[in-house]
Order: structure tokens, then C-alpha cells, then sequence
């Protein structure tokens, strides 16, 4: 059981902001993950919380009791670090049991250490291995026992550092589902931290992705994968990476600078003559046909070659040269056009997000999306949902 | 099409016959680490060696380098016997991570340093065109010693591009890099590839550049080949279980069943459930394990496997949906379209197309077709 709160949170390293100015509320129950590159600041903020590093500014509520001067054990929060320890020496059960016996966590007879350990051993499926010594594990049921020492603790909030980012990727989706199930079991607050946008999206009640020491946007995974706020959160989240391509608008249309395909400009948008736009298109939500298949309702057409087509499993990834610029679509192995193929890429209208212009490398804001053909009007973002589902 | 043109006059076949290699040490046993390795890859083609550590394919690699000696077998390049020249004289191009830069230069003068002993008119120019495509502009100027991990194989990929070798050998190029700059470079690799026309071989052990990259791939085990063949052969037609369950994301679904025979029809009886697989020559009671592929599973087929939901995720993209099976010890993988959602509890039937239902002897692992 526990609600945390973060305002103002702010740790400078030097001169160096890592965490500027965080502002939070997690839920009791929530899920929460924090999404982000590598420097980030995902590690500090989790250490803020934790009370492993002195915050700058700013305080830290845990069930609304102020604890940002508070120590660390006192705090009555448990964090599992990136790269997790295990006493060799010592068996499964004797690794989970000493944060038990630390006297830190509050103080156990041997019949409630005993409980405590079956009940998470169970969860994480370890439980026949509570005699094992840490060397006889696979990496999997060692990664299970060193999370498991974390979770034996009673805590109000569990903070997890990118707990899988050990595990090679087929092992990472089989843990991940893992922990999905325990977090939907055991109902505890936890913030999540990781760089891994599926892991975000699988496991988080609601994710925040962190850039540069700031939430740039904080939603269900609904949110950041329909609404992205900006170019940054549209590519954070997806793989291949969301599509940018440079438009411009030309009197009441749309206009891909780099192949001339149009589509009408939404009219609620403020959009100006000449004005410069970027449109995202997701992958997966492309498709290419051959050359000359008409464009349903609701969708545009734009016609190229296929440059590359590579296999990435059931799918294949298909690099498209469309006028000067490249568009990666995601189709099924079974349809997939041969390389040097005269194709039509289909764009679903409602489908597309129109961000401002930027420079390459630049992140600019969303501006909203495009519904319908021939409608030349955007709907308001509530109705386009609708229209969607 | 004059964009997909390759200028394959420079580039060599590469052959390898009977490739062995035994590492003997005092006092240890021998330890063969190759084979009997035979390969036979086309001037201008990109091939991959994929496999876990320890399957010998970085020994393969470091055989047609001239870093490692052959115990067996010849390695020829064009019409040329290379096992006994030295690195220098065979004319492959290296882009290993670990291949020494020279610590005063900075990165431009690193990449230059080969062309201009060359007398290459442009290599500025050439420096500067490869480090755009290989987005590392922002480092030319920068000393090795203060290269990330990911930016000192850029480095090393560059230079081993920019001499436009022959033969080009590659080993983890990708590793280091995040997941974006990897789909970014993979594809500036493979174009550089085409453009330039080098033969090419990528050592990794990321079945997803293997599948991304190669024009053909050769996954390997214990110093073997398991299997030769395109990325689309290799991924729908494995030639054993092993191949089956390296190559691919989320893994294979595998799981033992017996073969019925049915009046003419081949049908695999599984934990008390029935598929039909696509194999028409396996006898009656035929002890083997099934392979589906999540990305493969669909509801709504008959007939099919009956569970029930342990966890569903939302990846958006598409779901995973991990299922328990009455009689089978572990949960087998679907994935779901996009916009469906399922909940733990619930009951799922699904199956795959009969030539997607793969089944592998029990003993051997071998493909029964």
C-alpha cells in the first residue's frame, strides 16, 4: 500500500541538472514507468525517491507523509538495482531471507520469514530451487531470486532500475510477461524505470517518458502511442521508429515537400500558407500495395520504388523511396514486395500525426492529426477517437 | 533501377572447403571449435554466420582473416589458396571492434590515414561522405580514447568500408549501438553494401540482423552449419529445431506431440488436442516435437489448441498473449492484431496453417517434412 508524490524534484550533479524540476503523483497501485534514453536522469529519479541521493529542491511524499529528509530504511521503500547481487555463498532461501533478518525492515520470526519467502518464491516460480546456491541457477532464475529479494521486503513502493536489461531478448519477453502477471497478482505500487519502449508498454499503468532530466509527456500507453506530444515521444515508443517526413502547406492542402503527394489541410489547426510541417506515420500502420491500386476512402496514395526489403521475422521492413524522401513501412512476410518494385504506399488519413517543422534532429510539438479525406477538416481530437474505434 | 546496381568487377567469391579447426592445449583436451565447415559465397553477396557463443563462427571469421590458424580444409578467395598467407596479403578488409585505431589521430585522420597511403585523391572527401552516412559526423574530430563503446564500432566499420575491400568481414557490427541507430546504420550497411559491391560476411549473434541484413545466412551449433540458406528459407522452412528456435522473435512455441495417422490425413495428437501439421511423411505414434510460431497462431482455426489466458500484453503494434495448455508444461505464445484484448481467464482457441505447423523428430531434432 502506498501513493507517492514528487514535486519539484530537482538534483544537480555539478553543473550538471540530471532531475529538473519532477513533479508526480502515482497512485496506490499504479504501475508506473519511466521511459527514457540512457542519461536521462531515470536513475536519479528513482534514487531521489529512494532517498539515495540528496534532492537540490523539491520533496518527496510517500502515502502523503513528507519523507524528503527522511533516511533511506525509514522511507519504506524497496529498490532493485540494475545490477543485482546475490551472496554466492548462500542458498536461494537464505539470499531472500536476510533482508529479513537485517532488522531494518522491521523484525520477523522464522515462521513469518518462512511465509513471506513462499509467497514471493511461488509468485516468481522459484520455489523448487529454494535450496540451490546462486551458481547452480540459470541466469533467468538467478535474475527471479535477486528480484525476489527485493520483493520479500514489506514496502509501500518497489522501485525497479531496469531490472531485465541483463537478460538476452528471449528471456527479457518471457520475464517481462512474468512481472506483468505478479504486478497484476500482488497490486503494489512500483516505478518501473527502463529504456525499453515494449516494456514500457506492457507493463506500465501509465509511463512517463524522461528526456534530459523532464517528463516530456506522461499518459496511459494508449496515450503516447495515438497522441505522442512530440516528435521525441513519437519515436521513443515503436521500432522501426515512427516515419518523418517534411510537408508544407499550399493553400488548403497538405503538401510532402519531397514527393509533392497532398492530402486537404485540416482547417482547425491555424495552419499558414507555406508553413512548415513534419508527418509521422507509424510503420506498421502503412501499407504497400502495387502501383495503381486506388486509394480507399480516408486514405492517400504516394508511389515509389521499393529501395530495401528486410526480413525482420513473420514481417518484413520495406524501405520505400518516395520522391527524395524514404518511408520504412512493417508488412507481412507473405505480402512483401520484392526489392526494385513499383509500389503505392497507403497512408490511413486518421492515422497521420502533423507536428511543426524543424530541423533534422530537432523534436518539435504535435499539432494534431488529419480525419478523412475530402473532409478537409480535422475533428476534434474526442471525435476522432470515436471515429477510430 | 540504376540506384540497385552493383559494381561487383572488385568483389571475390569467397569459398570455404572442409574448414576445420582444433585447438589443442597442453594438459586439456582437444577442443575442435569448426567442423568441417564448407561454404561457398557468390562475389557481391552479404552472408551472416549466426549462433549463440561458442559455435564457432568468430573462429570462422578470424580463419579468413588470418588471425587464427586452419587446422583443416582450404579457405579461397577468388581462384587464390589464402590459408597460408599472412593478414596483410589477403586483401579482406577487417571492421573488428577491437582492431587497434591509432591513439594520436583523431577519427578523420584514422579513416583518412589508409586512402592517403594509397594516394587517394579525395579522401577527404571520402572521410566525410562515409561518416554522414554512418552518422558520425559529430566524432571526426574526437581522439579514440574518448569514443563510447557504440562509437568506436562505428569507427571501426568505417574504416573497414572506406578501403573497399574485396572481401569484407565483419564481426558484431551493430552490437553496441541502441536500438535506433541500429535500424539506421543496419540499413546504411546494407546499402553501402549494394552501392559498393564488397562480399561480404557478418558474424553475430543477433538473429534479427541476420535476418535484416544477409542475402543469405548461416546459422551454426557446435562448429556445424545447421542450415544455409535465404533469411525467407531459413525463417519458414528451419531445417532443424534448433535453427527453429534461435531464429525468430518471440521464440518458436515447442511442444511434444505423436503422430496420427487419420485415414490418409497426417494429424498430431498433443496433450489430448489435435493439430494438422503440413507434413505428409511421418509413420503412425512418430514421437516429435511441434513448432508454431506465435507470430503464426490464429484464432478462429479448426482444428486447434484450447487454453486458457495467463497474461495478455498490449504492445499496441500487437499483442502477446501467453496461454496454458492442459497437459503442456510451460504457456505457449500468440500473437494477437493490433486493438484486440484479452484477459487472464479467458479461453483461447488457436492454431496455424498446416505448412506453419513444423514437427521435428524427438530424438534427433530433425525436420519431418
Amino acid at each position: 500500500m502506498g501513493t507517492l508524490s514528487l514535486k519539484g524534484v530537482t538534483k544537480k550533479y555539478g553543473t550538471v541538472t540530471a532531475v529538473d524540476d519532477i513533479t508526480l503523483d502515482v497512485p496506490d497501485g499504479e504501475f508506473f514507468v519511466i521511459l527514457g534514453p540512457s542519461g536521462a536522469g531515470k536513475t536519479t529519479t528513482l534514487k531521489s525517491i529512494a532517498g539515495l541521493v540528496d534532492i537540490d529542491a523539491g520533496s518527496v511524499h510517500i502515502n502523503g507523509v513528507d519523507m524528503t529528509l527522511v533516511e533511506p530504511y525509514h522511507r519504506n521503500v524497496a529498490m532493485a538495482f540494475e545490477s543485482y547481487a546475490l551472496y554466492p555463498q548462500k542458498t536461494v532461501r537464505e539470499n531472500l531471507a536476510s533482508p529479513l533478518k537485517s532488522g531494518r525492515v522491521g523484525t520477523y520470526d522464522s515462521a513469518q520469514q518462512q511465509q513471506r519467502i513462499d509467497v514471493v518464491t511461488k509468485t516468481l516460480g522459484i520455489n523448487h530451487l529454494l535450496d540451490r546456491l546462486p551458481r547452480e541457477l540459470s541466469n533467468g532464475q538467478r535474475q527471479r531470486t535477486a528480484l525476489g529479494r527485493v520483493l520479500v521486503r514489506p514496502a509501500d513502493i518497489y522501485l525497479l532500475d531496469e531490472p531485465l536489461s541483463h537478460l538476452d531478448a528471449k528471456l527479457r519477453a518471457a520475464m517481462r510477461a512474468e512481472l506483468k502477471s505478479i504486478a497484476q497478482k500482488s497490486s503494489t505500487t512500483t516505478v518501473y524505470v527502463t529504456h525499453d519502449y515494449q516494456e514500457a508498454l506492457a507493463l506500465g499503468d501509465r509511463i512517463a517518458v524522461l528526456r534530459a532530466g523532464r517528463f516530456v509527456q506522461i499518459g496511459t500507453p494508449t496515450e503516447m502511442w495515438r497522441r505522442p506530444v512530440d516528435t521525441f515521444v513519437a519515436r521513443a515508443i515503436g521500432q522501426p521508429e515512427m516515419n518523418l517526413i517534411d510537408a508544407h502547406v499550399e493553400g488548403d492542402r497538405i503538401v510532402m515537400t519531397g514527393s509533392g503527394v497532398t492530402f486537404p489541410a485540416p482547417d482547425d489547426m491555424g495552419l499558414v500558407e507555406g508553413e512548415k510541417l513534419r508527418l509521422g506515420m507509424r510503420p506498421n500502420e502503412l501499407h504497400v500495395v502495387p502501383a495503381g491500386t486506388p486509394a480507399p476512402y480516408g486514405w492517400v496514395a504516394a508511389s515509389g520504388h521499393v529501395l530495401l526489403a528486410e526480413r525482420l521475422g513473420r514481417d518484413v521492413e520495406v524501405d520505400v523511396e518516395v520522391g527524395s524522401d524514404s518511408l520504412i513501412a512493417v508488412v507481412n512476410g507473405d505480402h512483401a514486395p520484392a526489392e526494385g518494385a513499383s509500389v503505392d504506399v497507403l497512408i490511413h488519413l486518421p492515422n497521420l500525426h502533423v507536428f511543426a517543422g524543424g530541423e533534422p534532429g530537432q523534436d518539435t510539438p504535435r499539432l494534431g492529426s488529419v480525419l478523412g479525406r475530402n473532409r478537409g477538416a480535422a475533428l476534434p481530437e474526442a471525435a476522432n477517437e470515436e471515429a477510430l474505434s | 533501377m540504376s540506384r540497385h546496381q552493383t559494381d561487383t568487377s572488385a568483389a571475390k567469391a569467397l569459398s570455404i572447403r572442409n574448414v576445420r579447426k582444433v585447438y589443442k592445449s597442453r594438459g586439456r583436451e582437444e577442443f575442435e571449435a569448426v567442423k568441417g565447415m564448407d561454404l561457398d559465397i557468390a562475389p557481391g553477396e552479404m552472408i551472416s554466420l549466426l549462433g549463440p557463443s561458442g559455435c564457432g563462427k568468430t573462429t570462422t571469421l578470424r580463419m579468413i582473416a588470418g588471425l587464427e590458424t586452419i587446422t583443416g580444409g582450404h579457405i579461397m578467395i577468388g581462384d587464390q589458396r589464402i590459408n597460408d598467407l599472412p593478414p596483410g596479403k589477403r586483401n579482406v578488409g577487417v571492421g573488428f571492434e577491437s582492431y587497434a585505431l591509432y591513439p594520436p589521430l583523431n577519427v578523420r585522420e584514422n579513416l583518412a590515414y589508409g586512402l592517403k597511403a594509397r594516394k587517394v585523391p579525395d579522401a577527404v572527401e571520402q572521410v566525410e561522405a562515409m561518416a554522414k552516412r554512418l552518422e558520425m559526423t559529430e566524432i571526426l574530430d574526437l581522439r579514440p580514447a574518448s569514443l563510447s563503446s557504440g562509437q568506436k564500432q562505428r569507427v571501426a566499420l568505417a574504416r573497414a568500408l572506406i578501403r573497399r575491400p574485396p572481401v569484407l568481414l565483419l564481426d558484431e557490427p551493430l552490437g553496441h549501438l541502441d536500438a535506433s541507430a541500429r535500424q539506421r546504420v543496419r540499413r546504411e550497411l546494407k546499402l553501402l553494401q549494394r552501392e559498393f559491391g564488397y562480399t561480404t560476411i557478418v558474424v553475430t549473434h543477433d538473429q534479427l540482423e541476420a535476418l535484416s541484413l544477409s542475402d543469405r545466412m548461416a546459422v551454426m551449433d557446435g562448429g556445424i552449419i545447421q542450415q544455409f540458406g535465404t533469411p525467407d528459407e531459413v525463417f519458414d522452412d528451419p531445417a532443424n529445431r534448433f535453427v527453429a528456435d534461435f531464429v525468430g522473435e518471440p521464440s518458436i512455441n515447442l511442444f511434444p506431440g505423436v503422430v496420427r495417422r487419420v485415414g490418409g490425413q497426417v494429424e498430431v495428437e498433443v496433450a489430448g488436442q489435435r493439430l494438422r501439421p503440413g507434413a505428409t511423411t511421418p509413420l503412425d505414434g512418430h514421437k516429435v516435437e511441434v513448432g508454431m510460431r506465435p507470430q503464426d497462431c490464429h484464432t478462429g482455426m479448426t482444428p486447434a489448441l484450447t487454453g486458457t489466458v495467463v497474461v495478455f500484453e498490449d504492445l499496441l503494434e500487437h499483442g502477446i498473449v501467453r496461454v496454458d495448455v492442459p497437459g503442456i508444461d510451460k504457456p505457449l505464445v500468440v500473437q494477437t492484431p493490433a486493438e484486440q484484448s484479452w484477459s487472464t481467464g479467458d479461453t483461447i482457441s488457436f492454431s496455424a496453417i498446416p505448412e506453419r505447423i513444423y514437427l521435428f523428430d524427438a530424438e534427433t531434432g530433425l525436420r519431418i517434412r
